[in-house]
């Protein structure tokens, strides 16, 4: 999002934002997105989660952690969040209004063809979100990245897009995805391993004894094996392993 | 292929034979031992599908010939090959290479080495059978190296060479051979065909990259949806086919040590003193010589300037050869609608900063759809340049050399189709 | 069947050739008939993938495949996998290869890839008698475009571009075309149909497509928890009830031979899978769409009643 009153030039990549606003923590982490990368300091980041993450920080960031799924749940059931973090943003920047907020979440979720009732969670969720946060004005945000631009090397065979590395999405940690985590009560489980068998990431193993064990840095939540275990012996908590 | 079964390879001196284009081609491939021929038929292609699948099936040529359901098909298969390690040979057409569009960027982007012959032919809207060259510079940008041959001769030879200059792993990029429909496909010249063990000599076992192997698992042709990461692997490719210039360079002094016959990224006829230049390719190239001579003889300075390989396009060559010259008139046997000729502005591009660039650069279309050019046509082209570069002044866009008689035809024509 | 290594849930392979971390949605049904197919296949396998959703499993730098994997082109997957083949066949016939380097060659698409932009590639890869599998891991739309309808989109199926409207209450009005048949007419040593909620059913269909040479199809079942508006945990589910209420019906071909492999004793009403589906939603809300549902329901009986028990 880009907020200026004179004409927006910029186009695509954002290269010094003043506010970043994170929906998962595991994303901090990710190499492919990089959300950090060019933030100044003062600039100011929000995560979404009910603790505070460590995060090596070159600069001195103003940082807030808020659990808006939390909320999501509460307003929607479902942890649908475009409304809850576009609150926050407007909240943070103290440039846009509730009303204004409220009146776009309206207008763009009726576009959609949301039911009225749908809609009016999301207003809800928004509202909190909004007032769960307060606004934080930018103090100088003078960083000027390198951005040196350099020659690349004919880099023969290792420039071309084949990927030798094999089973590697192990790296990403798709468990941040959790909004509520499976956790097998030993004391109903059979071991029958039927859990193994559906979960569709292959994120449960098995022991020795036949016992389950999850793999919760990739476990996206899904619950499959929750529903399918016959013993009804996978119980779920609203996350908290991952934060 | 064992050296008995080879009909033409008795002595240990160069065969000469009566070839057309579309044998020579598949002599080719058959010398190069292409082993898999995915294929699709379209006219004027048909000749040298029908040849390799003759040869596959007696025996003759150690390869799979597998004829696909379309050219989109054809070329997946011929790029997933190429990928596995196999070396491979396909031919098309015109409407066949656009069918297949979309998997020339592919197999450029998997960095997979082949070699497709396209037998040049004029695109529909409205269909046709006779040759331009809007079909192979189509798919001038996809990464593909493109070798454009004047005769029977170079068709084969530009086919050894695309293998050898393809598959060095300074480039790793598949290429294309065109040969114009007709002119070329279906004309008998003399060739030299060459020894079965002098091609093996130049022509080293093809070693892929990162093939697919049971012990080695790889993954190709996955998304890369960084736009750095993007940028960097299609860059490469870019460089890899600059490249591709002085590894052909250095392919052809080999071919000349092997077989006597000697390539440059362009042919110049006639320049040394020539004020005016034409610029051309492929076959029709060789009516333009004609004209050259002719004019000559009437004693005017003219020569001309043929393009062979048209990706990596040899911007120094080029240059070396037009800088100075009075008046450059590039020939596009094409056109990009509502611009004009496709050659022409790669040419005026690569001599716009040099002092001494020509004075003035004519783009010219002609030969579309297999039309002819006459002599006359040429003398006209010369003569717009030539009047240009005396007052001084530019064209103001692509001039077509269309006859008279040729505009009464279609008059005539036109007549007949309305009724009145 | 006959002789068979999978008698129950506890003969599932253990060894994985898929991990997890993939950005496929929680609860994919795709993913699950991949990892289980995966596993009944056993290694050295390339798979070669159509434009879809699943073409993001492996995206630069990651794959979660310990397997090799050719994304080709929405068109055309399964001639790439005649490429591969070929240049295979070629290779080790020529000693230019070990065979044991060799590899079974798995065409993978979506439904919208198999039944439409891609079904003459694969029309002909079948027709030349390819060795080769295809898994075509159907969720009923254009799942990663945004869910738009395909040719195996079913009727009353609301997607992106087949939302009901008053003009168009039942949705999708289009039937879904038969794949089975559409393979199945090309006579090839086997076809079946199979679904991640029958996993012994799946397992030992793909042992026994093992012993053929020829292509060996396979149209599988997904539910798509984000198209199908489902909750991703009940994603096995729903593809249990297509088995229940007869929808989705667990068969066999060889050689143009049809064998149900699991003929349900009591067919649930297709009412039972439909409601629960948002996709599926306007044949309920605001008023009862009986007629749809009927017809549903009516197709459904109407195709059983031709089943030989
Ligand atoms: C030639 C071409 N046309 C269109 C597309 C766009 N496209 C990419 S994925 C996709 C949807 C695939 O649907 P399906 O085969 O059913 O697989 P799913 O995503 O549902 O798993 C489409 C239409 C494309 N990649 N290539
Ligand atoms: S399905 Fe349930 S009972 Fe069976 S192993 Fe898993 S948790 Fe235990
Ligand atoms: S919640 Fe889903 S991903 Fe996690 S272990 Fe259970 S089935 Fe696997
Ligand atoms: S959209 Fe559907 S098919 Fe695609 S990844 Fe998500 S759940 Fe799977
Ligand atoms: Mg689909």
């Amino acid at each position: 999002m880009r907020l200026s009153d004179a004409p927006i030039l910029e186009r695509g990549h954002i290269f010094n934002p003043s506010y970043v606003l994170v929906t998962a923590p595991s994303l901090l982490f990710d190499p492919t997105v990089k959300p950090l990368e060019g933030m100044a300091d003062g600039s100011v980041l929000f995560v979404n989660s009910s603790k505070e993450v460590q995060i090596v920080q070159p600069k001195k960031v103003h940082t807030i952690y808020r659990d808006i799924t939390e909320l999501a749940l509460k307003h929607i059931g479902r942890d649908i969040l475009s409304a809850a973090m576009g609150a926050v943003a407007c909240k943070l920047s103290g440039l846009i209004s509730l009303q204004s907020l409220v009146d776009s979440v309206e207008e763009e979720l009726a576009e959609l063809g949301l039911a009225a009732d749908l809609i009016e969670k999301n207003v809800q969720l928004a509202k909190e979100c909004y007032s769960s946060v307060e606004s934080i004005s930018l103090r100088g945000l003078d960083y000027k990245p390198s951005h040196k631009v350099v020659e690349v090397q004919y880099m023969g065979e290792r420039g071309i897009p084949d990927l030798l590395s094999m089973g590697n999405t192990i790296l990403r940690k798709t468990g941040s995805w959790r909004v509520f985590t499976p956790i097998v009560d030993k004391n109903l489980c059979t071991a029958c391993g039927i859990c193994y068998i559906y979960c569709p990431e292959a994120c449960i193993s098995l022991d020795e004894q036949g016992y389950p064990v999850i793999n919760y840095n990739n476990c996206k939540g899904c619950l499959v094996c929750t529903v399918e275990c016959p013993r009804r012996a996978i119980k779920t908590e609203r996350e908290t392993i991952w934060s | 292929m064992s050296e008995k079964s080879d009909k033409n390879g008795e002595g240990d001196h160069m065969v000469l034979k009566m070839l057309t284009g579309s044998q020579a081609v598949a002599w080719a491939a058959r010398l190069a031992r292409a082993e898999y021929i995915p294929a699709y038929p379209i006219t004027p292609q048909t000749e040298i599908i029908e040849i390799l699948s003759e040869w596959v099936r007696k025996g003759e040529m150690e390869a799979i010939f597998v004829q696909m359901e379309s050219e989109h098909s054809l070329l997946t298969a011929a790029g997933t090959a190429a990928a596995t390690g196999a070396r491979v040979f396909t031919a098309t057409s015109s409407q066949g290479l656009l069918y297949g569009f979309e998997m020339l960027y592919s197999i450029a982007g998997w960095r997979a080495p082949l070699v497709l012959v396209n037998v040049a032919r004029a695109l529909a809207a409205p269909i046709t059978l006779e040759p331009d060259h809007n079909d192979v510079l189509a798919a001038r940008d996809s990464g593909f190296l493109q070798f454009h041959a004047e005769s029977v001769q170079e068709a084969l030879d530009f086919v050894l060479l695309a293998y050898r200059v393809a598959e060095d792993n300074r480039v790793l990029l598949p290429a294309i051979v065109n040969i114009d429909g007709f002119h070329l496909s279906f004309t008998r010249e003399r060739v030299d065909l060459p020894e079965q063990s002098t091609v093996d000599e130049f022509l080293p076992e093809y070693k892929p990259v990162n093939p697919i192997r049971a012990s080695e698992p790889v993954a190709k042709g996955i998304p890369v949806l960084i736009p750095p990461l993007y940028s960097f692997f299609k860059y490469q490719m870019h460089m890899a086919s600059r490249n591709a210039l002085n590894v052909f360079r250095e392919a052809a002094k080999d071919f000349e040590k092997m077989f006597f016959r000697s390539y440059a990224t362009v042919e110049e006829y006639m320049l040394d003193d020539a004020d005016t230049v034409i610029v051309m390719s492929n076959s029709f190239a060789a009516v333009g010589k004609q004209a050259v001579n002719a004019m000559r003889e009437e004693g005017r300075k003219v020569g001309l300037l043929r393009i062979r390989l048209f990706r990596p396009f040899p911007t120094d060559d080029i240059v070396k050869s037009l800088r100075g010259k009075k008046c450059v008139v590039v020939v596009d046997q094409n056109i990009s609608i509502g611009k004009g000729g496709i050659t022409c502005p790669e040419i005026a591009e690569a001599l716009y900063h040099l002092e001494d660039r020509p004075k003035v650069i004519l783009p010219v279309i002609a030969g579309l759809g297999g039309k002819s050019i006459s002599l006359e046509e040429f003398r006209h082209a010369v003569r717009v340049a030539e009047r240009l570069a005396s007052l001084k002044a530019g064209p103001d866009g692509p001039l077509l050399l269309f006859r008279e008689d040729e505009a009464m035809l279609v008059d005539s024509l036109l007549k007949i189709a309305s009724g009145g | 069947m006959s002789i068979t290594k999978y008698r129950t849930l506890k003969d599932v392979p253990k060894e994985e050739f898929l991990v997890a971390g993939t950005p496929l949605c929680a609860g994919c049904g795709a993913l699950l008939v991949i990892r289980l197919f995966h596993k009944a296949l056993g290694g050295n396998v390339v798979w070669v993938n159509a434009a879809g959703c699943v073409t993001l499993m492996a995206t630069f730098p990651y794959t979660p495949l310990r397997s090799s994997w050719f994304y080709t082109a929405m068109p055309s997957a399964p001639a790439g996998a005649q490429g591969i083949r070929d240049a295979l066949d070629i290779l080790i016939k020529k000693g230019k290869l070990d065979p044991a380097e060799n590899l079974k060659v798995v065409v993978i698409t979506g439904d919208g890839a198999a039944s439409d932009i891609g079904l003459q590639s694969a029309s002909g890869a079948i027709h030349r008698g390819l060795d080769f599998f295809y898994l075509c891991v159907d969720n009923e739309a254009y799942g990663n475009t945004g869910f738009q309808a395909s040719s195996l989109s079913p009727i009353g199926s609301g997607t992106a571009t087949t939302k009901p409207t008053h003009l168009y209450p039942a949705g999708n009005v289009l039937p879904k075309k038969d794949l089975f048949e559409i393979w199945r007419s090309h006579r090839p040593p086997y076809v079946a149909t199979i679904s991640p909620s029958h996993v012994v059913d799946m397992l030992r269909k793909v042992e026994k497509a093992l012993s053929f040479k020829g292509p060996k199809l396979f149209l599988a079942l997904c539910p798509c928890p984000t198209g199908w508006g489902i909750e991703p945990s009940e994603s096995v589910q729903l593809a249990r009830l297509a088995v229940e209420t007869g929808i989705w019906p667990l068969k066999e071909a060889v050689y143009g031979e049809v064998t149900h492999t699991h003929i349900p004793s009591k067919r649930r009403p297709v009412e039972d899978y439909l409601k629960v589906q948002r996709r599926f939603a306007h044949l309920f809300k605001p008023i009862k769409n009986e007629a749809v549902i009927a017809e549903i329901q009516k197709q459904v009986d109407e195709y059983w009643s031709k089943v030989e028990r």
